[in-house]
């Protein structure tokens, strides 16, 4: 067997090298086909060759125009209909050099002029390559070309139609900021920087998709984070070789650190003050252009269980949802498989009057309690799918339909057991109560497995799972940081954040468990007494 | 290395649930749920086990009703069955065979004696009861006038079954609760001798049909070794549920001597201790009783709110109590000669040495044991009002 898996590593690591030179092959395809080869001083010859690149494509528009200063000079500027700001491009970039060229008298190069004093734009570039052409063009920005010139010049002119700020959908909260992270990078990235007035706040740019040229960013604060996990992070988003990056989700499975596990190691969010708090913990947040979800890591288990809003009511609020939170993450992953184990396996354990009552309610049930189970999970699951998809104004009543009138039916018919229509609709409704989606999931996920075992071997099968289960979620690491923190390896101080959350007045220092640099959150140390009462009523 | 542990973990993982296996799953509504259960003697040698099964079919479902799990007010949603066997297995086994359903031990709660077998001797029936995996050793243990069958087949209106109507009335703390591990303990114990609640069948006043008679618990049984000697009265029961710490509550009435009227009082709190004495070869008993209580009713022209009279009146109930307590000692003592109390472990567990001299001569001793009652009795609370009106 050993012989056989070193086999395998062999094959896998040679399989790997193949694909590391595809890999380098798909880079170099823009430079292969275009090659080094610089702007020609034929503007004719650059517009075919711009003709030829995008293959004619419509939205490519190339303004042929006359410059007049001294001598009439044809020039011409390429853009993508709708990516750009045309407001700019004519007032700023046409009317200078197609009206206003006339009246300057100046004795300078026309380049130099041009650049200089005609095109009034704020961010510009002077380009030599024919692939910085397309690579400007391709990113919003228009080229400027003028015949006899052997450069470009790339003027800054991005804009196109955005959807306006609006709420996080997904983590919607009663008491908290309602701006959602937008689709636009730059916009994402303005409404972290409003909320951090630090120059500490780094934002490092990557390109991340060989053909999408995805723009992505790497948020941390310097000097407070942990410059070991920026590294690491820096170190796979690098590795990073994919064709396209069209949502956080390709990032998140390419640079976490196991794939086999159901739990998601990074955490993604809609929220820019959740980004921001995250931030302020020593952790990075990493912005992916055309998603609205930032991904923070290193993330830990019990961060997935929090919601933005337990920061802003009183911890006692705070402290009392998570506490419901853990109940309902427990009904969800556990409620199915303790039913099936009791009812099947014993009955004993059940109370006598509610024994009697499930005896009556399974009396007409023709199945066994584990396919009535999964059965109605699967109908769940189905039903949760369907309402996904279903168009806005139908949604709910196609809900409605599917759970009250088909669950009443079953249950009237005798095919389920009243019993298990409670535990299936407490089960979902559970699953709802955790704040992330995605965490969500793998507690939907896991729910399965927890129900077979109970129907094999009964609440010894599901204390076997569980352990398991343990031992899984123990040895689990998120960029270095252990997953299970700070309940294992355990942290006294960090469980001022944990199940319980302290006041804001308590939590003087940041959680040990992502190593900050700066461990100190306040200055101020505060000592049992409430000193802002004490203040008051001294006046 | 890695595929080798995992095949290894893989493996393992599939022994455990190949070698114990899921061949003993049971589906509740596969299951003839057992709510109670009666032994009685059919002749010398055989005694009838009799079960009190749970119908789920007719209880609370008139087939749309299905949805409402456990309606209350139906009728006869159990069968009683019953088989006859040399013991108690033989009969379970007879049992099983009448009955379509496997029967399922693991929700009885209640075990019944007819009066004929617990003259005979319960014990033997009792090892088989403990020696079978299903049924509870916490299950209550009860003796029953005349048939037990009986009690099973009643189908009281105000619970579901006799069975939780017992089950109601054993919390209810109106006669003793004696499990059968608790029972077992007595019979193992130095005293050798039980008591347990004695069920008797009530027949409801307003002329109802005889079959909604319903089961009660008047009095106890008395026990000597694992055979019946006869019955306490219900006042003398109280006296037992005292000295046993059964008495959750209760309520004391006395006449205070140069009054009229009568007083009585609830006891919220009662404690009692059992202090063996051994003195120069001389075994005597010291009952400490602790009692609290309101004050229920009292047509004396006593004021509870004066200390004086209050005095007074603390001294008068705790003679009550001492007299109630001595009924139940004396009929133990006297009448049936059967420590039912335990005396004999608490000189066992105080004198562990001295007391192999005396376990011989227990039978002799104990009619004549001298038993000193000490009765602390505290009024809590006069009740609702604290003086009576003046006429």
């Amino acid at each position: 067997m050993m012989q056989m898996g070193k086999r395998l590593f062999r094959k896998s690591f040679k399989r790997k090298q193949k694909q590391q030179e595809v890999a380098e092959h798909a880079e170099n395809k823009m430079e292969e086909r275009y090659g080094d080869e610089g702007i020609s001083s034929n503007l004719q010859e650059n517009i075919d060759f711009l003709h030829e690149a995008f293959g004619k494509a419509p939205d490519i528009i190339i303004r042929q125009f006359v410059i007049k200063h001294r001598e009439e000079r044809k020039a011409a500027i390429v853009f993508i209909d709708e990516m750009v700001d045309k407001d700019l491009i004519n007032r700023n970039i046409l009317r200078p050099l197609m009206i206003d060229s006339e009246k300057v008298t100046s004795t300078d190069d026309l380049w130099d002029l041009v650049t200089e004093r005609l095109v009034s734009a704020g961010e510009t570039k002077n380009v030599l390559k024919k692939t910085e052409i397309l690579t400007g063009v391709l990113a919003g920005d228009t080229v400027l070309l003028i015949d006899q010139y052997e450069q470009g010049y790339v003027v800054g002119t991005k804009g196109w139609a955005t959807k306006s700020i609006s709420e996080p959908r997904s983590e919607s909260v009663v008491r908290g900021s309602r701006e959602g992270l937008s689709e636009t990078i730059v916009l994402s990235l303005a409404m972290i920087r409003r909320r951090v007035k630090d120059p500490d706040l780094r934002v490092c740019t990557y390109e991340l998709g060989k053909r999408t040229k995805t723009c992505v960013n790497l948020l941390y604060m310097d000097g407070l984070i942990d410059p070991q996990i920026v590294m690491e992070v820096e170190q796979r988003l690098k590795r990073i070789q994919i064709d396209g990056v069209l949502e956080s989700g390709y990032v998140e499975e390419l640079i976490q650190d196991q794939t086999w596990t159901p739990f998601s190691q990074l955490q993604n969010t809609e929220r820019p003050d959740t980004v921001v708090a995250h931030l302020l913990e020593g952790k990075v947040a990493i912005l992916i252009d055309g998603s609205p979800h930032a991904l923070i890591a290193p993330a830990i288990f019990t961060q997935f269980y929090f919601s933005a809003e337990d920061y802003y009511e009183r911890f006692w609020i705070a402290t009392f949802l998570r506490i419901v939170r853990l109940i309902s993450f427990f009904m969800a992953l556990l409620l199915p498989a303790f039913y099936i184990a009791l009812v099947s396996f014993h009955p004993e354990m059940i109370p006598s009057h509610l024994a009697i009552s499930m005896a009556a309610g399974r009396a007409t049930v023709p199945f066994s309690a584990i396919l009535e189970a999964l059965m109605m999970e699967l109908s769940v699951e189905i039903l949760r799918e369907a309402s996904v998809r279903l168009p806005g104004p139908i949604g709910p009543t196609i809900g409605i339909v599917g759970a009250l009138v088909i669950g009443d039916a079953a249950v009237t018919a005798g095919l389920v057991s009243p019993a298990m229509v409670i535990v299936v609709g407490l089960t979902t409704i559970s699953s709802y109560a955790n704040p992330s989606y995605s965490a969500a999931i793998s507690v939907r996920l896991l729910r399965f497995p927890f129900m077979i075992a109970a129907s094999v071997l009964g609440l010894y099968g599901i204390m076997l799972l569980f352990f398991l289960l343990c031992a899984h979620l123990v040895q689990l690491r998120s960029f270095g940081v252990p997953y299970m923190a700070p309940y294992a390896p355990f942290n006294l101080t960090d469980l001022k954040d944990s199940l319980f959350r302290a006041s804001w007045k308590y939590m003087n220092m940041r959680p040990v468990t992502f190593k900050p640099q700066d461990r100190q959150r306040q200055t101020l140390v505060h000592k049992g007494k409430d000193e802002n009462s004490h203040e008051t009523s001294g006046r | 290395m890695n595929i080798r542990y995992l095949a290894f973990l893989f493996l393992l993982l599939n022994m455990t649930y190949l070698l114990t296996g899921c061949w003993d799953r049971v589906e509740v509504n596969n299951l003839a749920i057992i709510t109670a259960a009666a032994l009685d003697k059919k002749d010398d040698k055989t005694i009838e086990l009799s079960i009190q099964i749970f119908v789920p079919e007719t209880s609370g479902k008139e087939k749309q009703n299905v949805a409402t799990m456990g309606n209350e007010n139906t009728q006869s949603p159990t069968l009683v069955e019953s088989a006859e066997g040399v013991n108690f297995a033989d009969a379970m086994l007879k049992l099983q065979g009448k009955i379509s359903r496997k029967i399922f031990w693991g929700q009885n709660e209640v075990f019944i004696f007819g009066e004929q077998l617990a003259k005979k001797g319960i014990l033997n029936e009792l090892n088989g009861i403990l020696r079978a995996v299903q049924p509870r050793e916490r299950a209550n243990l009860f003796i029953s006038k005349g048939q037990a069958k009986e009690i099973l087949k009643l189908n009281p209106v105000i619970d579901r079954n006799s069975a939780e109507s017992i089950h109601k009335l054993v919390h209810a703390h109106t006669g003793l609760e004696e499990s059968i591990i608790d029972t077992l303990q007595m019979m193992n114990g130095e005293s050798k001798a039980v008591a347990l609640p004695w069920i008797e069948i009530l027949t409801p006043q307003d002329g109802r049909s005889s079959n909604v008679r319903m089961p009660y618990i008047h009095g106890t049984a008395v026990l000597k070794t694992d055979k019946l000697l006869g019955k306490l009265n219900a006042e003398a029961t109280k006296g037992v549920l005292m000295i046993k710490n059964q008495a959750a509550s209760g309520t004391i009435t006395v006449k205070p001597k140069p009054e009229k009227g009568y007083l009585s009082a609830e006891f919220v709190k009662d404690k009692i201790k059992l202090i063996p004495q051994i003195t120069k070869n001389h075994l005597s008993m010291k009952l400490q009783v602790q009692t609290e209580a309101i004050v229920t009713q009292n047509s004396t022209h006593l004021d509870v709110m004066n200390s004086h009279d209050l005095a007074k009146i603390e001294k008068e109930l705790a003679k009550g109590i001492t007299l109630q307590i001595r009924k139940a000692l004396d009929q133990g003592q006297k009448k049936w000669k059967a420590d039912i109390f335990g005396l004999a472990d608490t000189f066992y567990r105080k004198y562990p040495r001295e007391w192999k001299k005396y376990k011989k001569n227990w039978d002799s001793l104990y009619p004549n044991l001298k038993i000193d009652i000490q009765t602390k009795f505290r009024i809590l609370r006069p009740g609702m009002t604290t003086e009576n009106p003046k006429i």
